[in-house]
């Protein structure tokens, strides 16, 4: 049966009724926001898998107590992000290696990409430094402003989602990205990357 | 570097760490792991409430058990207690209803026997208060226990009461003087003669205007 048309809720019933294909369908849909979710949390694209897998086990589970108030999406992510957190809290020390050394490597690859891209090869060296630094400091930021900025700008939630993620009012969230953009540029400003064009 | 610019650096970078896909087989295996795992027929909420009331209702039993098992300690304490109540009382009465003036011989003074209030020591004498059997577990809201209870009443009774008997003289009344009462005769009360009203056109006159017809006054 095909599922294209078909509504969140009507799959979120069939799948109660037992239909796997169901369960399916909502897993391919929301996969994405849910791997991202993960991956902001975690910053780690195993653990963002492994996280986005638990979710989905979790809400299969939780179904019956989706009563429909918000968006499935909303609900799945919200279950989506408690199991990123429990994660993170499970891998605190992990987490502090994988921001120092770990991701630091893919990051490297990618912004290697971008700098490659530039203009001039003194010019891609200087805007290769400075993404880094910019890497550097959004991952020393704290978890909250971290948090925020991330998702806002992973592209994949409204501010509304965010704020329910989070627990958070609308404000709070807009107000913690925006806080997150300026201790990042103060601490860029303090390296000396005021000047850099 | 304007801040304009650094800030669109900045959500740029941040838009890169969260950029990736989750593997391409992500729904098979979100699948085979639900697969693998049979649904929960039953909730944790059906065992962990039935065992947290018998949790709660061991707790309330071991919290209640000190102050039953403290019932013979009282009784004890009573019997030990009970020799220097009669000591402190120097053996005029072992109750209250004693030491009551209102039943002392006469010309004795309740200062004389007890210069200092109650048995002379100057503190009240909270024997029985202390041991008043159901009174502590009435006052924290609990059931007396009737095994142990009934023994410490026995034992805690007070001896029976001896009330010498007063001294009172006969009262002498001497008989009132009881005269006949002569009521003189009344005086004949006349007749009084009423006469019906006048009819003038059915409206009363200015007269009877405002009374009231007791004929017609609600009863």
């Amino acid at each position: 049966m095909s599922t294209v048309c078909v509504s969140d809720v009507d799959l979120v019933a069939r799948a109660r009724q037992g239909d796997p294909a169901a369960f399916g369908e909502l897993v391919e849909r929301h996969r994405m926001a849910v791997y991202r979710a993960a991956l902001a949390a975690l910053g780690s694209h195993a653990d963002a898998e492994d996280a986005a897998q638990d979710a989905f086990l979790v809400a299969f589970r939780r179904l019956d107590t989706f009563r429909g108030d918000a968006s499935f999406k909303t609900w799945l992510l919200t279950i989506a992000w408690h199991q990123a957190i429990n994660h993170r809290r499970s891998l605190g020390r992990v987490w502090r290696r994988m921001v120092l050394a770990k991701d630091q490597e893919e990051m490297e690859s990618v912004l290697e990409n971008v700098a490659a891209a530039g203009p001039t090869p003194e010019g891609a060296t200087a805007h290769h430094q400075l993404r880094r630094e910019l890497e550097r400091a959004i991952r020393a930021l704290s978890p909250k402003l971290r948090d925020a900025l991330l998702l806002a700008q992973s592209g994949e939630y409204s501010y509304d989602e965010i704020g329910t993620m989070l627990g958070a009012p609308l404000g709070t969230i807009k107000w913690r990205v925006s806080e997150a953009r300026r201790v990042v540029r103060a601490k860029l400003q303090q390296r000396g990357y005021v000047d850099v064009r | 570097m304007s801040d304009e610019r650094l800030d669109r650096l900045i959500d740029d970078v941040a838009k890169q760490l969260t950029a990736g896909q989750p593997s391409s087989d992500f729904r098979a295996r979100v699948i085979a792991r639900l697969d693998s795992q049979p649904r929960v027929a039953w909730r944790p909420v059906w065992i962990v409430a039935p065992l947290g009331t018998l949790a709660v209702a061991v707790l309330m039993v071991l919290v209640a058990r000190p102050f039953s098992t403290s019932a013979p300690q009282r009784v004890q304490r009573a019997t030990v207690d009970a020799p220097k109540r009669e000591e402190r009382v120097g053996g005029q009465g072992r109750d209250r209803g004693a030491e009551s003036p209102a039943l002392q011989r006469p010309g004795q003074t309740a200062k004389a026997e007890m210069p200092n209030g109650f048995g002379g020591t100057g503190k009240p004498d909270t024997t029985y208060g202390r041991s008043q059997p159901g009174t502590r577990d009435a006052a924290a809201g609990r059931r007396p226990n009737p095994s142990s209870g009934d023994a410490e009443v026995a034992v805690l009774a007070p001896p029976p009461l001896v009330v010498p008997p007063l001294d009172v003289e006969a009262i002498g009344l001497d008989a009132l003087p009881t005269g006949s009462i002569a009521v003189s005769q009344l005086h004949a009360i006349t007749p009084i003669a009423i006469a019906p009203l006048p009819a003038d056109g059915g409206r009363p006159s200015e007269a009877n205007e405002g009374r009231i017809d007791d004929s017609r006054r609600p009863t």
